[in-house]
Formats: C-alpha cells, sequence, structure tokens
C-alpha cells in the first residue's frame, strides 16, 4: 500500500517556471490592436493603397466568371418548325390521298 | 484580488487592472498551459491566447467563480481546442495516412521547462501515459497534480461535483500506477 507512484513524485518535482521574456509587451501589443481594430470593418483595416488594387482585381474576377458563365449557358433548344410542319404536311397529304 | 471593485475595473476596461491581473496570473496560467502541452513556445502562445479572451470577455464574467477559477476554465478550453486543432491535422497528414509517419507529429518533443535534467526519460514516459488518458481524467490530473488546485476549485472549473472529480483523479492514477507497475518505471 506504500508503494508510491513514481509519477506522482514525478509531479511533485515539477518547478513553476517563468514566463517567456517579453510576455507583457507582446500582450500590450496584440490588445493595442485589438483596440484600435474595434469598430472598424475588415476592409478599413487594410491600407489605403490597397484598395483600389482590391477593387480591380474583384472586378476582374467578376468578369472572368460571367465570361465563363454565358460559355457554359447551354443553348436552348429551338424547335424545327420546318421539320414538324412536314410532318404535318406529310399527313395531311397521307389524308387526302386516302380520301 | 478577490474584492468586487477590482472586477469592476476590469469591466470598465481600466488598463491598470489589467495590468494587475497579468502580473498576478502569466506565470500561473502559463505553467497551467505548459501542464497540458509540454510545450514552452506554445504554452506561450496559449497564454496569451487566454488574456485576450479575458480581455474580450470580462464583461460576461459572472461572479459565481472567483476570477482566477474563471480564468483557469478558460485555460483549460484553450489549451484543449488547440489540441484538437493540431490532432485533426494530424489526422489529415499525408505521411501519417499512409503510415511512413507512426508518431504524434503534433507532440513535439520539447521539454518543459520546469522538470530537472535528470527526470527527462520520466517526462516523455508520463506526458505520453497522460496523453491516453480519458480527458475529463486527464484535465482533472493535471489540474490537481501540476497546478496543485483543489478538488473544490477543480469542480467549479470543470463543471462537476467534487465527488465527480474525487473519483476521476482516483482513476487516473490508478491507471498510470497500473502503467508503471507493467512497463517496470521506477523512480
Amino acid at each position: 500500500l506504500n508503494e508510491m507512484n513514481p509519477v506522482e513524485n514525478f509531479f511533485d518535482q515539477i518547478k513553476e517556471s517563468e514566463t517567456q521574456p517579453f510576455f507583457k509587451s507582446r500582450l500590450e501589443e496584440k490588445l493595442k490592436r485589438i483596440n484600435s481594430a474595434s469598430g472598424q470593418t475588415w476592409l478599413q483595416d487594410f491600407d489605403l493603397d490597397f484598395k483600389p488594387a482590391l477593387l480591380i482585381s474583384l472586378v476582374f474576377i467578376f468578369n472572368l466568371l460571367v465570361l465563363f458563365n454565358l460559355e457554359k449557358v447551354p443553348e436552348s433548344p429551338k424547335p424545327d418548325f420546318a421539320e414538324e410542319f412536314g410532318f404535318f404536311q406529310n399527313m395531311k397529304e397521307e389524308i387526302i390521298w386516302y380520301d | 484580488m478577490k474584492d468586487e471593485d477590482f472586477i469592476e475595473r476590469l469591466r470598465r476596461g481600466e488598463s491598470k487592472a489589467f495590468e494587475q491581473l497579468v502580473d498576478e496570473y502569466s506565470k500561473k496560467v502559463y505553467n497551467l498551459c505548459l501542464g497540458f502541452l509540454r510545450d514552452p513556445d506554445w504554452s506561450d502562445d496559449i497564454a496569451q491566447e487566454v488574456f485576450i479572451e479575458i480581455f474580450k470577455s470580462i464583461k460576461n464574467f459572472r461572479k459565481e467563480a472567483s476570477i482566477g477559477t474563471w480564468i483557469y476554465r478558460i485555460t483549460v478550453n484553450k489549451c484543449l481546442s488547440f489540441e484538437r486543432k493540431r490532432k485533426k491535422i494530424e489526422l489529415m497528414d499525408y505521411f501519417h495516412l499512409i503510415g511512413l509517419e507512426k508518431k504524434k507529429f503534433w507532440m513535439r518533443e520539447a521539454l518543459h521547462p520546469g522538470i530537472e535534467e535528470t527526470e527527462r526519460s520520466l517526462e516523455k514516459w508520463t506526458f505520453r501515459k497522460l496523453e491516453l488518458l480519458p480527458e475529463s481524467q486527464r484535465i482533472a490530473l493535471t489540474l490537481n497534480k501540476i497546478k496543485g488546485l483543489k478538488h473544490p476549485d477543480i469542480s467549479i472549473i470543470m463543471g462537476i461535483s467534487i465527488s465527480a472529480v474525487e473519483s476521476l483523479i482516483f482513476r487516473a492514477k490508478e491507471k498510470i500506477r497500473n502503467w508503471a507497475k507493467k512497463e517496470g518505471i521506477k523512480h
């Protein structure tokens, strides 16, 4: 019963460690960024120079999508009136012939 | 730091109060992260995330528990969700899937800074065995043995009864003791 668990002994020997250097200053930086970003939309986070490029890219991608989609749209099947008309005409002729 | 006044100052967003909180809890949070992740770099990142979470959600803090247990609860959740993410990456790993990589690549062979050099082999063994425990047993044992928290505090952090905590810790110790016996681990 008195046999000690080696792992328990091991746990007891773990020493408290100090946080890594600059823990507080790095955290402070992150919090500042969060504070300054609050209330902004995601687009406002971008630099001003980046906005026109983003807009042009979006328009370009939109155009590409439209072009590809237009090419892919299957043409609606047009009824072949000439053929149908011919078929009915033959029938009519046949009826007339039997009469 | 127990007073409601301090929590109110935190809620108002007083930077001095937050700094005080970081001063008091950064080491504790970092060490709890080390208890779960062992890796100093990952633990540092997660500890930072914990304080960012506190900063964002201090307004939602209900005074049902002490601020300390609330912080530890956030820390445990952050560590576990980090581990789950890493495990998902492991599942997606190509080499792991085709069987070329057998070991858990997400578990870096990092060294816990609070462990003596002479204990390194036992460190690896222990942390691997902790990994094999059911999650609830592992959380309870880590909070109790590595963080040194008392059973009532653990019950608040885990949201279970004190007797359930006792049972989890007992079973976890029992399992580890059996593994140690089987594998001839001696201290």
